[in-house]
């Protein structure tokens, strides 16, 4: 059960010193050109797109990203132990493995949530009776889900192998089947797989497998519950006098009125246009972020007529309230 | 919960979230008493899908609740913790998911 080593900086064309900012940015351009959604190639753009996600679930949280750094500077002696204290069980307890989560056998070893809970072989307490044949319900295991946006505004069904180590034999088994992802599966929701946990033992029942959602990152939106949030950059003078927009989201594109007087960070909602709520029919609220975008490059006309506003407006930003 | 191995496919695990189970069934699928996951319910550890309606309907428990009787089970019996011990640690490892969340949200 041995994985390659990931150059998760390589992934996303940035260097070791790059900022969170810098990788964010890094992100943002490479999900639009390789999103699955745009992309002309699309079986290959859904490899790639996957790849940059995982760089950036690793990267772009600090805790992981230094465990990342550390991993790769040792990387030729570290030899391919699970890192200590990972997950419920950890150590060489950890003998399961996941395929089809959307993560590479590498993330999956060192940063995924993978864990188990459970009767771990030599801890279990004795309660067998003089000669009676011990029977225990197999451990259960857990592992993240890489789920994109528009699975989770849909559902769909993925295919999912495990290889477990079979405790008495040693072999390794490998259980392929197929989860169904609900319309509407939030991110951090659970979906039970039972009897797809480790074997039991003595007769017992196999223990239960919980996958947990994790919302791909996506170049235009983000998810919170069944809302779906769109961060939109606009011009001080949109802000200021209004306008409309046509603005993306997860099923077509709606036309957005922006009110005269509009802040900046000011929140818009579409009703009704997130993602589903369970088989209810109702669904989350889609949300316009607004940000201001300042402009940087002047030619000598615009330089003109903003001092012009500037002697001619009476807007103070630092008048006492 | 279907498996459908008719084809050679793989078997098909439908979602289950909206599944609900029975004190009875829950406490069964854990291997405990239901008189135990009523008394863990009463403490607040574990939550009830859909609480007891009026009268005297019985509660029901969703995966989420079956996955925190296990974990409870896992540290009383494997981990020899008592219930002051559980109280502390089932606290913390809920501030920690939800500290968790809340940074991978501020992250994205």
């Amino acid at each position: 059960m041995s994985a390659e080593f990931k150059d998760y900086y390589a992934t996303l064309g940035i260097s070791r010193e790059a900022s969170q900012d810098d990788i964010k940015k890094a992100f943002r351009k490479l999900a639009r050109k390789h999103h699955p959604d745009v992309a002309k190639d699309r079986p290959g753009s859904e490899a790639k797109f996957k790849e940059i996600n995982e760089a950036n679930e690793v990267l772009s949280d600090p805790e992981k990203r230094k465990k990342y750094d550390r991993l790769g500077a040792n990387w030729q002696h570290e030899g391919f132990a699970p890192p200590p204290g990972h997950g419920g069980a950890g150590g060489p307890d950890q003998e399961f493995h996941f395929g089809g989560t959307g993560f590479s056998d590498f993330f999956e070893q060192y940063f995924s949530g993978g864990s188990r809970y459970g009767f771990p072989h030599e801890e279990a307490p004795d309660f067998r009776q003089a000669g009676a044949p011990r029977s225990r319900r197999g451990s259960d295991i857990e592992g993240d889900i890489l789920v994109t946006l528009e699975e989770a505004m849909q559902g769909t069904l993925r295919p999912i192998s495990l290889q477990t180590r079979n405790r008495l034999t040693g072999q390794v088994e490998t259980h392929s089947f197929q989860v169904r992802i609900p319309p509407g599966a939030t991110d951090g929701r659970r979906i039970r797989v039972p009897g797809q946990g480790e074997p039991g033992q003595g007769g017992g029942p196999a223990g239960d497998l919980f996958l947990r959602v994790r919302h791909a990152a996506h170049p235009d939106f983000t998810s919170e519950e069944a809302d779906i949030l769109h961060e939109l950059d606009i011009a001080p003078w949109e802000a200021v006098l209004g306008t409309e927009i046509v603005v993306p989201t997860l099923d077509g594109s709606i036309k957005l009125r922006i009110p005269a007087g509009a802040e900046n960070g000011q929140k818009l909602r579409a009703r009704l246009r997130g993602l589903p709520k369970g088989k209810s029919g109702e669904r989350g609220d889609f949300y316009v972020i607004l940000k201001v975008q300042l402009p940087s490059a002047l030619s000598d006309e615009e330089r003109q007529l903003w001092e012009k506003l500037r002697d001619v407006s009476t807007f103070q930003p630092r008048s006492a309230r | 919960m279907s498996s459908e191995p008719s084809s050679g496919d793989p078997p098909v695990f439908e979602d289950e979230a909206d599944l609900t189970y029975t004190i009875d069934v829950i406490a069964g699928l854990a291997g405990v008493d239901p008189l135990t996951v009523l008394r863990y319910q009463e403490q607040g550890w574990i939550r009830s899908a859909r609480a007891a309606a009026e009268g005297d309907a019985p509660a029901w428990f969703d995966a989420e609740s079956l996955r925190q009787l296990r974990r409870i089970e896992y540290l009383r019996s494997i981990c020899g913790v008592n219930e002051t011990g559980l109280k502390l640690i089932l606290s913390l490892l809920l501030e920690v998911e939800q500290l968790r969340e809340e940074c991978r949200q501020l992250r994205r």
